[in-house]
């Protein structure tokens, strides 16, 4: 129970902070790449000498961290969910064909799936970007990439465990096969770990899509994206230490409730593994 | 078993193969023209291009191209790095070293607090004490490492001045390179302040990289122990008598540690990706850092055969996890 309440806590957070994201230009009071050259690296209110027009701050550029952050949200929160969307969709199709088809299609598609497996994750979306060019697109194309084999292999795995079952024998012998079979009967009873999966693949794809950012493979200044923001005022750390600790802490923020979520789902929706906490 | 091991083995063949034309052909998508990248800048004539083009083999058909790459690559031919001219294997075990002992020192931190915070919070089920565990292993689960790496580098290093902010070892020092180790070169050096300063290199990094392992092992300990705490045979020890230390340490955690075994294995593809964002941040001379450099200069040979190497590794470890699981696992042993 105390697992529920904390993930449905983790769920408004996000929802809050996706909600943020899309009302920015409505809730932010400065544009975030305007330039306040009075103010430069201004502190945030608790630190004394601070601008009671920037609650959180300014950068070297003399820009309202507030609402970079804010507007960085809007790149974090919606490349991972649209990173977690086609890794998701791809990885079902690929999965449901490796695991309807069997023979040599599913043993081609399982040995490409081992091998971007073998290459470390930040290590194939960085060759990736390296390929493509550094840009936010492309590192978004790079995570969904690396992030769809474990897609790929779930979809597999319950694909082949339900198609033993009675229900999808009656379907089939109702005439049910290909794709219909696949999405009217199979993916609905396998859809729990796909949820689970899609979870934990969002917090991965916000720390992939800051790391390259902060590597400079990601978005490129001044686009406010978290982990470009990072890299941007690293340069600032002692001079002006929340630069730096702010949109760190919003991507820790940020992935902590997503996988609160992923955790409270796997408990709720599989209820196989007894509640872990 | 040995059959288990024999079919586990040969599977690494194609999956090998894969990888090397995986890098081959995603390189061969890259921009810009190879040849014109190591002709320079000034532009080359038609004769010389096509010289370059016979000399390097890229006058051939691709797919004969990946067999003659191929064949190099499996005598050890990585080719040279386009900025420096030295062949791609010298620079990678040149360099290997100082990636390998930072890796060791993060595991070897991992794992002494993670088994016992897990076993601990398994035990302590539904306490304050498995809570505050497993709070702490999943802020640490979520911890982006670049951002860690920077907190403690401003409270250790500028703040405190306790901490060294990049390298290996104070350049003032002079240690002769025999192992590529730094802590047992320095202590073959016999120089106890060299010791003492890599050691201060160390720690930062260790830490920053250990993050991500120590959290993940620490989960699966509790999560395994709790699993096993349950079982029939447990409940038989104690029903006999046996005292709970035992019964924690001697019965369960010898079973309990055979998933965790897994586990840690599989950190492997772990530390490599922290060991990019690590090395860079600390700048600690290692593959991760040589890698991304690399990919920044547009060193293509380099890119492809760190890759391949690194890829390489993870499968040569997950070989090696697997026979140690069936070793240690007596049902699989027969």
């Amino acid at each position: 129970m105390r697992s529920n309440r904390v993930a449905i806590a983790a769920l408004l957070l996000l929802i809050t902070m996706i909600i943020c994201a899309v009302l920015a230009p409505f809730i932010v009071s400065h544009d975030p790449n305007e330039q306040y050259t009075s103010v430069l690296l201004s502190p945030p209110f608790w630190v004394e000498g601070s601008h009671a027009d920037f609650i959180l701050g300014t950068d070297d550029l003399g820009r309202d961290m507030l609402s970079r952050l804010i507007y960085g949200a809007r790149y974090s929160l919606f490349l991972g969910l649209a990173i977690v969307v086609i890794a998701l969709f791809s990885g079902v199709l690929i999965g449901a064909v490796a695991g309807m088809k069997r023979g040599i299609i599913e043993t081609v598609i399982l040995r490409l799936m081992d091998i971007m497996l073998a290459i470390p994750a930040i290590l194939l979306a960085i060759v990736i970007v390296a390929i493509l060019g550094a840009s936010l697109i492309n590192a978004a194309i790079a995570v969904s990439i690396v992030l769809l084999p474990h897609f790929v292999r779930i979809t597999r795995a319950a694909v082949i465990t339900e198609l033993n079952k009675d229900y999808v024998l009656a379907s089939q012998l109702d005439g049910s096969k290909g794709s219909r079979l696949f999405f009217q009967t199979l993916l609905p009873n396998i859809s729990s770990p796909l949820i689970v999966q899609s979870t934990l693949s969002f917090s991965n794809a916000i720390l992939d899509i800051a790391a390259l950012g902060f590597l400079g493979l990601g978005a490129q200044p001044p686009t406010p994206e978290w982990g470009t923001l990072l890299s941007t005022s690293r340069e600032f750390i002692e001079l002006a230490p929340w630069t730096v600790t702010l949109p760190g802490l919003a991507i820790l923020i940020t992935v902590l409730a997503s996988n609160l979520l992923g955790d409270g789902l796997r408990d709720a929706l599989d209820p196989r593994i007894e509640s872990s906490t | 078993m040995l059959q288990i091991l024999f079919r586990r083995l040969l599977l690494v063949i194609p999956t090998f193969i894969g990888i090397v034309a995986l890098t081959f052909f995603l390189i061969r998508l890259a921009p810009g023209d190879p040849i014109l990248l190591i002709a320079g800048e000034h532009g080359v004539s038609a004769e010389r291009y096509a010289e370059l083009q016979q000399q390097l083999g890229y006058d051939r058909p691709l797919f004969i191209q990946f067999i003659d790459y191929l064949w190099q690559v499996l005598h050890g031919n990585l080719g040279l790095s386009v900025v420096t001219q030295t062949p791609v294997l010298e620079e990678f075990t040149s360099l290997f070293p100082a990636t390998l002992e930072l890796s060791l020192i993060a595991m070897l931190l991992a794992v002494l607090i993670a088994i016992p915070a897990g076993v601990m919070a398994a035990v302590k089920r539904n306490t304050i004490i498995d809570h505050s565990i497993t709070t702490i292993s999943l802020i640490g689960y979520s911890m982006p490492i670049f951002w860690w790496a920077l907190l403690l580098i401003l409270l250790f290093s500028v703040n405190l001045g306790w901490l060294p902010v990049a390298g290996r070892l104070n350049f003032l020092y002079d240690i002769e390179a025999v192992t590529g180790f730094m802590l047992i070169d320095t202590l073959i050096a016999n120089d106890r302040g060299a010791f003492v300063d890599a050691l201060h290199h160390l720690i930062l990094p260790a830490i920053v990289l250990a993050t991500i392992p120590l959290a993940v092992i620490t989960r699966m300990t509790r999560s395994s122990m709790l699993e096993v705490l349950r079982q029939d045979y447990i409940r038989t020890a104690r029903a006999k008598g046996v005292s709970e230390f035992s019964v924690i340490f001697k019965h369960a955690l010898r079973n309990a540690l055979i998933p965790v075994i897994t586990v840690i294995g599989l950190q492997t593809s772990i530390l490599m990706t922290g060991a990019i964002l690590t090395e860079t941040i600390f700048s600690w001379p290692g593959i991760g850092k040589w890698l991304l450099e690399a990919v920044y200069r547009r060193d293509y040979p380099v890119v492809q055969g760190g890759v391949l190497l690194i890829a390489g590794l993870v499968i040569l470890v997950n070989v090696l996890v697997d026979m140690l699981y069936v070793l240690v696992n007596p049902r699989l042993r027969q």
